[in-house]
């Protein structure tokens, strides 16, 4: 379960996120709000790619670890990006493995097929390279690459934001699977109605503040 | 290969994707480092040529001895291990032919003079070793006998080796074995691996100096310091090449910078932390810029070996090996080393200060003010400076070192005052985006601007100094002549021939008094009369004021000239007809007798050449005693109208003939070249310095602004627009540029206060480099960007 408490964040010109109070549980959960409401901050809060202001973020009563020049962040969180952020020189399969790799997490080319699986790949796909793929397969191999790290929490910034309407669907549904089926904590920022539809529960940013969805 | 993805399966995916780049760096390092190293081969090969020639010519020994007194000649004859070399120009004939050679006559065959190539050197009398050329030239082989006509010496033998000069291409020399106790053989140089010093027969002579000596180590030097001008031409050449190549291959790492950014943020998704990720890519972009260095270093060595008799050959020179130059390639490898390891700190501190930008934008707001307000301070110490240094009596004092330090204040301010003003008479929407841009490029226009005035300011007036300095001189030698002092008076005439035969025409001798009881000094009527006056005799005790202020050697040696001769001396020295004499017999340096006489005035006397000249048979030389010592001072006089190689081969003769002897080149560097070769410096290492900045951080600005760039295309600005916006944003780095310029050359010239003397025309060179980077910039804003997607 992950826990925020009284979390800010302030900048000289801005607050993007003031005093939010929140527990997340296994299963899926859409942010949504106008842009600039602090979706994407408070994301990178949950992840430890930012420092809070004041307030503290823990995952299951353990403070996350903070991202450093030397540190990637807290190895309990998995971060999904809108652009896919998938490494161009490497194929689908080396993708997946480096990310097992960096969280020394053991892996085989039975689990690159199993994660692929998961997602609605194909095993055809592993020795592809991301350029040759469509935008709805690049960011479902982000999911995959997700998955193997092992982490048991999921982070998704807007990963629908560059897709079609039938890869949107896809992509939720695989969200909505790992949330419900294998009880992982799927936290998904979206402007979508018909994604935040779709979650277990829906909050809303307003202001940086913390509002409950209508 | 290791099966983890993150190991050097990653390094060489990433090789794969990025296959133009990889190929533009390793092209860079090999350009980089085979131009760089090539040039330096050449060079390198081109000074070992004249150093192994020199110790060739020597034999290995490791003292050159000469001398014409017939004494020391005796007691060197006595010592066992002493060589004597009598050189000779002469004549060779074979089978019909003749050809003209400088016949080095040797006395033992323990004595290897000349670099072998094939046969064998001299064993027996009558063994000849013949340079490759004239061989060739008389088609002489192996065992063919020759006949060798030099002087008085005259022999026949049998040729058994062949030999090169490596420094000069068209020697033509014949070593011979005589017999050493032969009267025709009569050294005129002795080579020893004692210290002729340390043989007390000929201490004697060595202190009255008609025997010089000189450490073989002293020679090499010498040889060394004697490049021919090609090789003094291309001593910075390498190095300006590594700089140049240097820079363009930052400019080429800045422009990919941008997709290793993406890369990057492609791992940090991955989960690798950024320090790991900037280094393992910063890592891979290293090993290719050094595998092309490796490459292009071993291709560079590898072609001068190859093409090493032509390229010799176009340098007058012959060599049979190369010399590889280790400090080239090894800095050029610690450097590329170090700027990839400084570029993981310098990538966190753009990191951070992007951070604070995004979190200070009040402070920023209040920077251009404090800029404003350094620059007003800084015209204040300006000003105070520039009339300080316009003191009445013409002598600047420390204050004035206020007025550069104000120059560089307002230089830095400069851009702060002038970006508001760029987007004057423009529309409102277009006046916030050239205001946008330009204040970006403030900190990059500020930094050049400094440089500029730092290195200008320096360029000019070290210039101006070294040039008012130099006109308020007195020269030290002839204007182009070549001063060899102390040359046996046997060697003399071989010297002139050697002159001759390089087209010299001009040759004036004076005999060295024999200095071994007394010394006689010439100077001005007026230092004498200071002396008298005074009551004391020791010259260093007398005012500035006593001295003759325009005369190079103020005290000056007398010497000998022609028999009948008329009396002449130095004209700075000349005081209504007459000098001032001193003779001192002691060595407390105290005068024991003042007199004067009538001489008439020759520009040609003084400095480094003896400030009177008498007859041996004159009034002064019987009054004090002078009478010859055994060595001549002789004055190449018109030395600078021979070709650089003769008279680089003349510079080489004088070693060879007179080893003991001491030179003064007109043409060498004094110490107002070195000044003006230090301003020089100064005005290049600022233009690359202004080049760097605006080339690096105006591309660094192209690419940030990409998206402002792509969105004025997308909006459908016209290229007339956008053409006027990238000029009033580049603008900002002109004006400053040009300010700087003039802001430099009015502190360097006190505001008008110096006059006369020229400032060269280098002290330009930053500023018009940094205008010149600035129009590249704006070449490269004005291009259509990529698209962000990979």
């Amino acid at each position: 379960m992950i826990v925020l408490d009284g979390v800010t964040v302030e900048y000289s010109d801005s607050v993007p996120l003031e005093r939010v109070t929140l527990e997340l549980e296994p299963g899926c959960t859409a942010v949504m709000g106008p842009s600039g409401s602090g979706k994407s901050t408070l994301l990178r809060i949950i992840a430890g790619q930012q420092k809070p202001t004041v307030g503290a973020v823990a995952i299951d009563g353990v403070a996350v670890a903070a991202a450093s020049w030397r540190s990637s962040g807290d190895p309990r969180v998995a971060l999904i990006h809108q652009d896919y952020r998938l490494v161009p020189f490497l194929t689908v399969e080396q993708n997946l493995l480096l990310a097992a790799e960096l969280r020394e997490v053991n892996r085989s080319a039975v689990d690159v097929d199993d994660a692929l699986d998961r997602v609605g790949l194909p095993s055809a796909m592993r020795s592809r390279l991301p350029r040759t793929m469509s935008g709805g397969e690049q960011q479902r191999v982000a999911i995959a690459r997700a998955l193997m790290t092992g982490a048991p929490v999921v982070l998704a910034d807007e990963p629908t934001g560059a897709l079609d309407e039938g890869n949107t669907e896809r992509i939720t549904e695989v969200l909505v699977d790992l949330g419900r089926k294998e009880r992982l904590v799927i936290v998904v920022a979206t402007h979508d109605p018909g994604v935040a539809r779709r979650m277990d529960r829906c909050l809303r940013l307003i202001d940086g503040k913390l509002a409950p969805a209508g | 290969m290791s099966s983890r993805v993150s190991g050097p399966r990653l390094a060489w995916a990433f090789v794969r994707h990025r296959q133009s780049q990889t190929f533009t760096l390793f092209l860079l390092g090999f350009v980089l480092a085979s131009m760089t190293l090539g040039l330096a081969a050449v060079r390198s090969s081109a000074e070992h040529a004249i150093v192994d020639s020199l110790r060739a010519d020597l034999g290995g020994r490791a003292y050159a001895l000469q001398t014409g007194n017939p004494a020391a000649i005796t007691t060197l004859r006595g010592l066992s291990d002493v060589f004597g070399v009598q050189d000779e120009q002469g004549q060779l004939t074979a089978d019909g032919l003749t050809g003209p050679v400088v016949v080095r006559a040797i006395g033992q065959p323990s004595l290897e003079l000349g670099l072998l190539t094939d046969g064998t050197q001299p064993r027996q009398v009558g063994d000849v070793l013949l340079s490759e050329l004239t061989a060739k030239s008389l088609s002489i082989a192996l065992g063919d006998p020759v006949r060798i006509r030099a002087g008085d010496l005259a022999t026949e033998g049998r040729v058994v080796g062949f030999s090169v000069d490596s420094a000069d291409e068209y020697a033509s020399t014949a070593v011979v074995l005589v017999d050493g106790h032969s009267a025709q053989f009569r050294p005129t140089r002795w080579l020893s691996d004692t210290d002729f010093y340390q043989q007390q027969g000929l201490r004697l002579p060595l202190d009255r100096r008609v025997a010089t000596y000189q450490s073989v180590d002293v020679l090499l030097e010498a040889a060394a310091q004697n490049r021919p001008q090609f090789l003094s031409a291309l001593r910075f050449v390498p190095a300006g090449a590594g700089i140049l190549l240097g820079i363009l291959f930052l400019a080429a790492c800045t422009v990919f910078a941008r997709g290793w950014k993406t890369d990057v943020d492609a791992l940090l998704a991955a989960g690798m932390a950024p320090a790991r990720a900037w280094s393992r890519i910063l890592r891979i972009v290293t090993g290719i810029a050094l595998c092309g260095q490796i490459a292009g270093a071993v291709a560079a060595c590898l072609l001068v070996w190859l093409f090493r008799s032509p390229v010799s050959g176009w340098l007058d020179q012959h060599w049979t090996g190369i010399a590889i130059p280790w400090r080239e390639p090894v800095l050029l490898i610690a450097l590329t080393i170090v700027v990839s390891r400084l570029a993981i700190p310098a990538t966190r501190l753009v990191q951070r200060l992007t951070k604070r930008t995004t979190a200070s934008s009040a402070r920023h707001r209040l920077l251009p003010a404090i800029m404003v307000a350094a620059g007003a301070v800084g015209v204040a110490l300006w000003i105070v400076g520039i009339r300080h240094m316009l003191q009445p009596n013409g002598d600047s004092d420390h204050a004035a070192i206020l007025a550069p330090i104000g120059a560089l204040a307002v230089a830095a301010a400069i851009p702060y005052v002038v970006a508001p003003l760029l987007s004057l008479g423009t529309p409102a929407a277009s006046g916030a985006l050239v205001r946008y841009l330009a204040n970006s490029l403030r900190p990059i226009a500020s930094v050049t601007a400094v440089v500029v005035v730092a290195t200008s300011t320096w360029a000019a007036t070290t210039t101006y100094d070294a040039n008012a300095g130099e006109a308020a001189s007195s020269p030290l030698q002839p204007a182009g002549s070549f001063v060899i002092s102390e040359i046996p008076d046997t060697a003399v005439a071989g010297l002139r021939r050697l002159y001759a035969d390089h087209g010299g025409t001009q040759v004036v001798t004076f005999q060295i008094p024999d200095e071994t009881a007394a010394r006689l000094r010439v100077t001005s009527p007026a230092l004498v009369t200071c002396m008298a006056q005074k009551k004391g005799l020791s010259p260093d005790q007398l005012p500035d004021s006593c001295y003759p202020r325009d005369a190079a050697a103020p005290i000056n040696i007398v010497m000998l000239g022609a028999p009948g001769s008329p009396q002449r001396a130095d004209p700075h020295l000349l005081s209504q007809g007459k000098v001032g004499l001193m003779l001192f017999t002691g060595a407390d340096g105290t005068a024991s007798r003042l007199a004067d006489t009538n001489a008439a005035a020759d520009p040609m006397l003084g400095g480094n050449v003896p400030g009177l000249v008498v007859a041996p048979d004159s009034n002064v030389a019987r009054e004090f005693k002078l009478r010859p010592g055994g060595t001549s001072e002789v004055v190449l006089v018109d030395f600078t109208e021979l070709t650089p190689q003769a008279q680089f081969l003349v510079r080489s003769g004088v070693l060879r003939l007179a080893p003991g002897a001491t030179t003064a080149d007109g043409t060498d560097p004094t110490a107002y070249d070195r000044l003006r070769s230090v301003a020089n410096t100064v005005g290049f290492l600022g233009a690359a310095a202004a080049l760097l900045f605006v080339l690096l951080g105006g591309g660094a600005l192209v690419v940030a602004h990409s998206v402002t760039r792509q969105s004025l295309i997308d909006l459908g600005s016209r290229s007339g627009p956008r053409r006027r916006l990238a000029s009033r944003w580049i603008a900002l780095l002109v004006i400053s540029s040009a300010a700087a310029l003039a802001l430099a050359i009015l502190t360097a010239a006190g505001a008008g206060r110096r006059t006369g003397p020229s400032y060269g025309i280098l002290w330009l060179l930053p500023g018009s480099f940094a205008v010149a980077a600035a129009f590249v910039v704006a070449v490269a804003f004005l291009r259509v960007p990529p698209t962000a997607r990979e």
